[in-house]
């Protein structure tokens, strides 16, 4: 993407040459996969010669030479000079435990939210995300916790819920499942 | 001009009609912003009501939706990266560093006058040649041209937000991977739902379905924004952007004048054919305003052309994708297939007789389409000076709200709990894609014109009898293929001279 990021030494630890080589080892790994798989629809359509593998197997070969021309071109480049880039390399202060921790629950904290929704319901799950989400960010008094939840929630209710009558997942255990009806009668009947 | 002129009457003769243009304009706006709850919705949720309706205020309702909602996802694209319509995602990759750098106003007010321009004039050019046009566009695009124009348009478009050209292709290249996941468009073969990886069976109905562009677009672009903006607050490094509501100067405009017009025909050639659509001329003027600009550099980073050009292009494809429906009965994409629904309750068919058995009814519908246009430039100057507050409000506190819009947003499309879980792996590959240098701009593009792609080529074989060479013995197909390969050439030349150049500083 045009809209970088900074990113961290830790990542670019290693040699721009093994890089280039792991980065298109990781298209090979991938384009091979795919191809591979194609093998299970590759049956003949009697209408169509080229059969439904035909298309993703050409895809799958233009993308392998792309990808052996990015590091051709990448190896080429190496050795004109230093390889140039738009993601700025700056050096930073070490990352605590802590910090690591809470990057990761970041980028956890969603899955945990897919995980418990078809177990819990949306309507009982998605408040405990808000509020999850909320501490991650550091956010820790009780008024903007309250006030984001109440907006973000209600807006849901009142718009998805009693407008849109979009229906999200109840939940597979019971008692979940009888809370998550309660809050939708109370949503659309407000009662 | 008389038809004109008494398509205007009609339009705001009654107070009901009056009111209708204006929930639909709203309306439209509205939910063009919202990510996941597009204008479709709005459409799929009203279509039942217009059984009752007068056949003018019903298909005027569905243009005024068209219009607007095409407009309304350029909102949340610049103040938040996140695109309300896929024909809002190339506004993101300029509109977005604009907000950044304090310019949020700036991008809508570009956002909102080129909308308007672009719009204005496809639904001028739509008044004065849906007939014309239409056929000419129908006659000479048939499958192999539809393709030939693909594989065009992906070329081009190719190193849209990606840090090389390779890197953009490959990005492409995914994308068009993961298009043909689900039901193979010629045959209906099941793809990808059923197999086994290094020994382990799989077998998933869902996979049938394809993956829709929709959870993917949320993914790549608001999950990894709001998961990138969280990584900063936790170290400390997120700064707020100043919500300007500094309106674009007319110098500006002027400055950009060439930028506008080509946008405007790009959108008004993409528009009119069948299945593009505003999508593909978005993407379209992206890459032709940074391939003309002298700030090309910039792009990316906060260029005011970045969001003018796809925003002009977008819309000036709403009135032109009403011409092969109208002039040929043939709908573009879903919401004019929805405008052809209308039109069958109410007893009539779209085609070239509808000028002649309900010339009233087409001039309403023009005269709506140029006045919603028109509208807009006012509600969204209004909505510059407005909406750009939100930016006062802390992101800590918005995002909770962005993410359970994009987890509605993506379960509510097809009401399965699997999109919201491709939406949030997106994200995460999103986010690692920023800081490789690939463009998810670029996947999009590949995932949305990888399935119209594969069928326009499926059936060009079908057409040509497999004879693939055959496609060059069409003119237009050959010029846009050749251009294609001279592009490709082209860009690959330039790489590696670049790569030459920098050795010989280096010497």
């Amino acid at each position: 993407m045009s809209q970088q990021i900074k990113v961290g030494s830790a990542p670019t630890g290693l040699t721009p040459y093994v890089r280039y080589i792991a980065e298109w080892f990781f298209w090979i790994a991938l384009i091979g996969l795919y191809f591979q798989q194609t093998s299970h629809f590759g049956d003949e359509i009697s209408n169509y010669r080229f059969g439904a593998d035909g298309w993703p197997r050409g895809i799958a070969l233009v993308a392998l030479l792309g990808a052996t021309f990015q590091l051709v071109l990448q190896l080429h480049s190496l050795r004109s000079g230093p390889p140039s880039s738009t993601v700025e390399h700056v050096e930073e202060l070490p990352v605590s435990k802590k910090q690591w921790a809470l990057r990761f629950m970041i980028f956890a904290w969603p899955f945990v939210f897919l995980y418990l929704t078809p177990r819990l319901g949306a309507y009982v799950s998605l408040p405990l995300f808000i509020v999850g989400f909320l501490l991650l960010l550091g956010v820790r008094k009780l008024k903007p916790i309250s006030l984001v939840l109440l907006v973000v929630y209600g807006l849901t209710l009142l718009i998805f819920t009693r407008f849109f009558f979009v229906a999200l997942p109840l939940g597979n255990e019971g008692t979940f499942y009888d809370i998550n009806v309660a809050i939708i009668e109370f949503a659309r009947l407000g009662r | 001009m008389d038809l004109f002129i008494q398509g205007t009457m009609t339009l705001f003769g009654s107070g009901t009609s009056i009111s209708i243009f204006f929930l639909g304009l709203l309306g439209g706006m509205l939910f063009g912003a919202i990510p996941g709850v597009n204008m479709l919705t709005l459409g799929a949720v009203l279509l039942p009501f217009t059984v009752t309706m007068s056949a003018e205020n019903a298909v005027m309702l569905f243009s005024v939706i068209y219009c607007a909602g095409v407009f309304g996802g350029a909102i949340t694209a610049i103040l938040f990266n996140i695109p309300g319509a896929p024909e809002n995602a190339p506004t993101c990759l300029d509109g977005y560093p604009m907000t950044q750098n304090g310019q949020a106003g700036k991008a809508i007010g570009a956002a909102v006058s080129c909308s308007a321009l672009g719009g204005t004039v496809s639904a001028v050019v739509m008044m004065m040649a849906t007939g014309v046009v239409a056929t000419f566009a129908v006659r000479a695009f048939g499958p192999p041209e539809i393709f030939a124009l693909i594989v065009f348009g992906l070329t081009v478009s190719a190193s849209i937000g990606a840090k090389s050209l390779w890197k953009g292709w490959l990005s492409i290249f995914a994308g068009l991977m993961i298009a043909t996941i689900g039901t193979d468009p010629i045959g209906g073969i099941p793809r990808f739902s059923n197999g086994s990886v290094f020994g382990f069976d799989y077998q998933s109905y869902y996979m049938s379905a394809g993956i829709h562009f929709i959870p993917m677009i949320l993914g790549f672009f608001a999950v990894s924004e709001v998961m990138g903006q969280a990584i900063a607050i936790s170290k400390g490094k997120r700064k707020r952007p100043k919500a300007s509501i500094e309106f674009p100067a007319l110098a500006e405009f002027i400055a950009m004048r060439w930028t506008i017009v080509r946008s405007v025909f790009i959108g008004l050639f993409a528009g009119v054919l069948p299945g593009i659509g505003a999508t593909l001329a978005a993407f379209l003027g992206y890459s032709q305003a940074r391939q003309w600009s002298k700030n090309k550099d910039k792009f990316g980073s906060g260029e005011l052309e970045g969001v003018v050009a796809p925003e002009t292009a977008n819309n000036a494809a709403t009135g032109a994708a009403m011409i092969p429906l109208l002039a040929l009965g043939l709908p573009g994409g879903a919401l004019t297939a929805m405008i052809m629904g209308i039109f069958q309750i109410h007893g009539m068919e779209p085609g070239p007789l509808i000028f002649i058995t309900s010339g009233d009814l087409v001039w309403v519908t023009f005269a709506a389409m140029f006045w919603a246009n028109i509208l807009i430039l006012f509600l969204g100057w209004f909505q510059t000076k407005t909406v750009v507050h939100i930016l006062r409000v802390p992101f800590r506190w918005l995002a909770p709200g962005i993410l359970v819009l994009a987890i509605i947003g993506s379960y509510a499309l097809r009401n399965l709990f699997v999109d919201v879980w491709i939406m949030f792996l997106a994200g995460a590959v999103g986010y690692m894609m920023r800081s490789t240098g690939y463009s998810a701009a670029g996947v999009v593009l590949g995932l949305i014109l990888g399935g119209i792609g594969e069928s326009a080529f499926g059936k060009s074989m079908q057409l040509l009898d497999y004879q693939i060479l055959d496609l060059f013995g069409r003119p237009i197909t050959a010029i846009l293929l050749i251009l294609s390969v001279v592009m490709v050439v082209f860009s690959i030349v330039t790489e590696w001279r670049n790569g030459q150049g920098k050795k010989i500083q280096m010497d």
